[in-house]
């Protein structure tokens, strides 16, 4: 029997308020691992995939790992698994921080939530008991007063998440927050709302027994100083983190003509040191916060003083795109205050700034016109900004169609609108350009995610590993690290641990925690089977080919330090046949009964 | 002695999943014999032994499980304890820990502490 984990997962049902506890069968175990690889199990046996993502049938699964907890670095993610209301297709989602740890002190390795509350509740689940506590008070207040609240009520010592207003009002790519950290992508907050779900708590005192602790001890002791070595040099990535949060490596970036602005219409923001973590380190007191057990300590807390003072949370090098350089917002303050309000209301800052970048376009092209928007929505404009991402939390006049996301927009704006709307498979472009990196092309088109940045090649292209524009050989490459981003996002790995550590100081950790005794192969294998799960519900959700398709303006030129450079349509269309080559898919992007049988994957469904 | 710099704390809380794998042979901060809390914007703080001169905690002891050994080092006899909490009353830097009804005190580790091993800030270091 495995160490390192419960084995029990909790099942809550809120429309009767019932749980149970069930045990997790150590063949699921073997062939998933944790976290992700147990969302993406239960949920592709349990939920339909033609559902609607804000049906009750819908489920939220909230999943540890077996490095969840224990002194081994940069394992602190929740994953997160669910179906989108943004992509129509599965989504997995992580957040750092405590919550794992406190979850996985209840006693379980996951909760799955299903059902809906009949009035607004937040659970607490204890190592006892699970509680259904309503919450009509805390109807449209933010997630920092939510949070709060539930603390006041259940002690300090809960690990807490919840929704703001955004997730109550539907917003399709609303967030689920937890204290400094959040489930950004994909509307998992939306989910949570359409259950009537504010707020959930795990409180328990259950630690973690790994099956050889000698041996785990020296393998932590060795991952602590790899990740010294990278800390302590300052121009190693993890280094920049460590001083500058994700930040820090904006103006490399943009010189490297990478940073997405103007929606995706330039790959350099010139006033981008305006809105930089150094920016922030002259206007606020700031300080570095680290998620359970992390070294690294990315995050970085800024309090602004004076009359209108207010403190937040990053931003990260991802806000500082959306929210900055998307929409030509070059004001630290702004960005600040915007991302502060995505807090807040629990909103995935990447979609919501892309989106207002896309209807500043559609304003500026008179797609859009004041009258629509109620004030003038143009590039630049931070009033304008804040406003829109107000009513957008709200759904208040213009900000009901701006929470729907780029590919609903451009479905009910029409003329040639979906042509600049920033998604794949309607979730919006994270920060790159596939214009700019073919693998990052690839990435987001082929992303079970969507627009998702999380398993693309983007050091690799941004650093010259790799030719960023030849499209040559970047389909096996792409498919490899996706799988191997899936394998460590069962474990549950931050995404920045594989920079510094090899592949097999993962499986060292995991075999000696656990008592598993996978090899590189083994471990990769479990990546590409719940890659191919993922694929084969998104396909049964109604998602095709024709899905990992990108906007026409990805193949427009674009200048690049003064030539004008861009990605070929036919050369981009090549590469995706290929790597459904690689994949053992067929020409529409079917994984193969052949493939189905390797990876001994069995449908529930049609 | 533990030294703790609250401004380069990161709240990580590596120190205590140190503690408990040292002590306890688990990782579970719960049963850590140091905390560190914070609030942003409030800065974080820690709760540890200090080894007083005239500990409180053993003269609150009605039953004699706690005593003052070399290096002012506190001594917990869990055989005596009885669980009744009153050193968690009466010590007034909050460092008796508690989980699950039992009492968890910093007995520095021969002086070692190996939890400042693993602070990658050098937030909490020792003296001496």
């Amino acid at each position: 029997m495995f160490e390192a984990y419960n084995r029990n997962l909790l099942r809550i049902n809120l429309t009767d308020k019932s749980f149970q506890v069930e045990e997790i069968p150590a063949e699921v175990m073997d062939k998933f691992i944790g976290g992700m690889g147990f969302g993406v199990y239960y949920l592709t046996r349990e939920v339909d995939p033609a559902i609607d993502a804000l049906d009750m049938g819908n489920k939220l699964i909230f999943a540890t790992g077996p490095l969840t907890g224990t002194g081994a670095p940069m394992f602190a993610q929740t994953a997160l698994v669910t179906k989108s209301p943004l992509t129509n297709g599965i989504i997995n989602c992580y957040c750092g921080g405590n919550l794992a740890q406190k979850l996985k002190s209840t006693g379980y390795d996951l909760v799955i939530i299903e059902g809906a509350c009949s009035q607004l509740s937040y659970v607490l689940v204890t190592p006892d008991t699970v509680k259904f506590i309503p919450c009509p008070e805390l109807q449209g207040k933010g997630v920092r007063e939510a949070e709060e609240y539930i603390s006041a009520q259940e002690g300090e010592d809960c690990g807490t998440a919840a929704i703001g207003l955004a997730g109550e009002n539907l917003v399709r790519f609303a967030s689920i927050i937890s204290s400094t950290r959040v489930f950004g992508r994909g509307g998992t907050g939306a989910v949570m709302g359409s259950k009537n779900l504010k707020g959930v708590a795990f409180k328990g005192t259950i630690g973690v027994k790994v099956h050889n602790p000698r041996v785990f001890a020296l393998k932590v002791d060795e991952a602590f100083a790899v990740f010294k070595i990278a800390t302590d040099n300052p121009y190693s990535l993890l280094g920049v983190f460590s001083r500058y949060g994700t930040g820090g490596g904006m103006s490399l970036i943009n010189e490297r003509y990478a940073l997405a602005t103007r929606n995706h219409t330039q790959a350099h923001f010139a006033t981008a040191d305006k809105i930089d973590t150094t920016a922030y380190h002259k206007l606020a007191n700031s300080r570095r916060i680290a998620c359970f057990g992390c070294p690294i300590h990315c995050g970085q807390l800024h309090s602004f003083q004076g009359k209108d003072g207010f403190f937040t949370r990053g931003p990260e090098y991802e806000t500082m795109y959306s929210l900055g350089s998307d929409c030509c917002n070059d004001d630290p303050l702004v960005l600040a205050r915007a991302h502060n309000l995505c807090e807040e209301y629990g909103m995935d800052t990447l979609s919501a700034g892309c989106t207002i970048a896309f209807a500043m376009e559609c304003y500026e092209r008179g797609f859009l016109s004041s009258e629509d928007i109620g004030f003038s929505l143009d590039f630049g404009n931070g009033e304008a900004l804040l406003k829109a991402l107000e009513l957008m939390a709200r759904r208040q006049g213009i900000g009901d169609l701006l929470a729907e996301g780029t590919r609903i927009m451009a479905e009910k704006i029409g003329r040639d609108s979906a042509h600049f709307a920033m998604n794949s498979k309607g979730m919006e472009f994270a920060a790159w350009m596939p214009q700019r990196m073919s693998g990052i092309a690839l990435t987001f088109a082929t992303s079970n995610r969507g627009a998702c940045h999380k398993r693309g090649p983007i050091g690799q292209e941004l650093m010259g590993e790799l030719p960023m524009e030849s499209t040559e050989g970047k389909a096996k490459i792409v498919a490899g690290i996706q799988d191997k981003v899936n394998a460590l996002f069962t474990l549950v790995s931050c995404r920045f641990a594989d920079f510094e550590l090899p592949i097999e100081m993962f499986i060292s950790l995991l075999n000696a925690a656990t008592g598993m005794n996978k090899d590189v192969t083994d471990f990769l294998d479990i990546g590409e089977r719940i890659w191919n799960l993922e694929r084969l519900f998104n396909l049964a959700a109604g998602l095709s080919s024709e899905s990992d398709m990108l906007p026409a303006r990805c193949f427009e030129p674009i200048e690049v330090d003064g030539e004008l450079k861009s990605l070929n349509r036919e050369e981009f269309e090549a590469m995706v046949q290929e790597y459904y080559q690689v994949r053992g898919w067929d020409q529409q992007g079917v994984p193969s009964s052949v493939t189905r049988k390797r990876l001994g994957l069995e449908l529930p469904w049609k | 002695m533990l030294i703790y710099d609250s401004k380069s704390c990161t709240e990580c809380q590596a120190c205590r999943l140190k503690c408990s794998f040292v002590k306890e042979t688990e990782y579970n901060p719960a049963k850590s014999r140091l905390s560190i809390k914070g609030k942003w914007p409030q800065m974080p703080v820690l709760k540890v032994c200090r080894q007083c001169q005239n500990p409180l905690c053993v003269k609150a002891c009605p039953v004699s499980a706690l005593s003052q050994e070399e290096q002012r080092i506190i001594s917990i006899d869990y055989g005596l304890c009885s669980d009744c909490k009153l050193c968690v009353q009466a010590c007034p830097f909050e460092a008796v820990q508690t989980c699950a009804g039992k009492i968890y005190i910093c007995d520095t580790c021969k002086g070692e502490y190996p939890c400042t091993e693993v602070c990658s800030t050098e937030a909490i270091s020792k003296k001496g």
